[in-house]
């Protein structure tokens, strides 16, 4: 089913809204839950709570792109899961890892939520990302929006590992610096 | 903690294109297959190639790797870069003016094998470091081959997992640790979610002059030489990489030390032997040139706002 009907059963408040939208990103929903979660159990209840969050968003929004939108709805609810649970560092899934990548773009450990609001870091990466070359920006999507794993990268962009880590690595060092120009933290 | 969570909080922040882009390879096989029909059409472009080179084989090999002086006025500045055309092979034609070399050759369309690559190759006169090379990379972004490169001392290149350096150049026989300097590149085409390659680069002093060879070698990556020799004028390296996921690829460097320049031709094990690669490197016409940096620049706009227009 497309995606605009999709939209639309949740306008109509229809019950097949729901279904449709498992059976088309139920699987896409699970994956980026689970690579946040580390977990089949918690990726399943992401899942869920995606449906209901979608289902009560929907009216009044109407995304233009579903998967971003459902994506972006899993990835909130799965990183709130982990934090609290507090799994971070141990058994948090891949999110884990692509944590601990990340606080190296965070000069001298400052908080950047006390520098500025989210949705403020929010707006400089994605300009960031954009800027980025095509591969570049595949990867870095893939790893911390899709939190995918190095090998999977790997295997989708039929890349070697230490190319795919060699990537991230100049990536996240540009996103370091970009967020000192930007005077972001 | 807290502060990489809220930064991968913020990932949310990325736009929706870029998302969907890198989700369509993610979740629909898109890349996987992407690929594989690439493969089918590079086999057949592959084919072609080498029936069209066979005929003038012959006449190009006494001559391709002879470097010669074209006559002033004719010199060829064209610099052709057709847009992504799975049905035809592109034509690129890149002049090095700082080197007075020019190469052309064929480049499949599927961007990702065989990999052509020129190499400036560091010496006395004209070195990395006086800025020249970085300079002719960053032009080569107008024609859609968006480079990088950054400098790296052997400290730096330790803490990049897997780029083990030199792994090549000692598998070739050759003291990686004389390696002054090590670089990476990224040769990227972007059409279609292609991607070529990364490669690390070492300077390293061989029959007393100074030149790179690419070393790039991940993890459980073994490295064979195949074979050390010539082909025509050019001194030749063949190496084959064989990956732990049974992947074999082939790269096939030529190179003249005293000219200054190294070529590298590569291809995936399953499409291309070095036979295959050294016709490859048979049918590419490597050109004195009389370009100077003016001309060169002036070249460069004239494509860029060529493409533009196109």
């Amino acid at each position: 089913m497309e995606d605009e009907m999709i939209v639309d059963l949740y306008w109509q408040r229809s019950d097949l809204a729901i279904s449709e939208t498992d059976k088309k990103y139920g699987r896409y929903c699970h994956s980026i839950a689970y690579n946040i979660c580390g977990t089949d159990e918690d990726a399943e209840e992401c899942v869920n709570d995606t449906w209901l969050r979608a289902w009560n968003l929907m009216p009044d929004q109407r995304p233009a792109v579903l998967s971003a939108f459902l994506g972006r709805i899993t990835r909130n609810i799965a990183i709130n899961c982990i934090k609290a649970k507090t799994r971070l560092k141990r058994g948090g899934g891949e999110a884990a890892i692509a944590l601990d990548e990340l606080e190296e773009c965070i000069p001298g450990g400052t908080e950047p939520e006390r520098v500025l609001e989210e949705k403020e870091l929010e707006t400089a990466i994605g300009s960031f990302v954009s800027g980025l070359s095509d591969a570049e920006r595949t990867v870095f999507v893939l790893r911390y929006w899709y939190v995918a794993s190095i090998d999977e990268i790997s295997k989708k962009l039929r890349f070697s590992k230490g190319k795919i880590k060699s990537i991230l690595f100049r990536t996240r060092g540009k996103l370091r610096r970009y967020l000192q120009e930007e005077k972001l933290c | 903690m807290l502060n990489s969570l809220v930064l991968l909080r913020a990932m949310n922040g990325i736009h929706e294109e870029d998302v969907v882009m890198a989700g369509n390879i993610y979740n629909n096989e898109y890349k996987a297959n992407h690929f594989k029909r690439n493969r089918i059409i590079t086999i057949a472009l592959a084919a072609a190639l080498i029936l069209a080179l066979g005929t003038t084989a012959y006449a190009v090999y006494r001559g391709s790797m002879n470097t010669r002086i074209p006559e002033e006025g004719t010199t060829d500045y064209h610099l052709l870069y057709s847009a992504e055309n799975a049905e035809s092979p592109e034509l690129l034609h890149v002049d090095f003016d700082r080197t007075k070399f020019a190469m052309s050759f064929d480049v499949p369309a599927d961007g990702c094998f065989p990999v052509f690559r020129a190499l400036y190759l560091p010496g006395e006169e004209n070195g990395w470091h006086n800025s020249s090379f970085y300079e002719m990379l960053d032009k080569a972004k107008y024609f859609g081959l968006p480079w990088e490169m950054r400098q790296l001392s052997p400290d730096q290149v330790q803490i990049i997992p897997d780029e083990t350096p030199g792994v090549l150049l000692a598998e070739a026989g050759m003291d990686s640790s004389t390696a002054k300097t090590w670089y990476t590149d990224y040769f990227y085409r972007g059409n279609n979610g292609d991607m070529a390659w990364i490669n690390l680069y070492g300077g390293y002093k061989l029959h007393g002059k100074e030149v790179i060879l690419g070393a790039f070698a991940p993890d459980d990556t073994k490295v064979e030489v195949f074979r050390e020799g010539s082909l025509g004028d050019s001194q030749l390296i063949e190496v084959q990489m064989f990956y732990p996921d049974g992947a074999v690829h082939r790269h096939l460097f030529l190179f003249q030390p005293e000219k200054y320049w190294l070529l590298q031709i590569s291809g995936s094990g399953e499409i291309f032997d070095f036979t295959e690669l050294e016709h490859m490197a048979e049918g590419i016409e490597i050109l004195e040139t009389e370009l100077g940096a003016k001309s060169y620049e002036d070249k460069i706009d004239f494509i860029h706002a060529d493409l533009a227009a196109g």
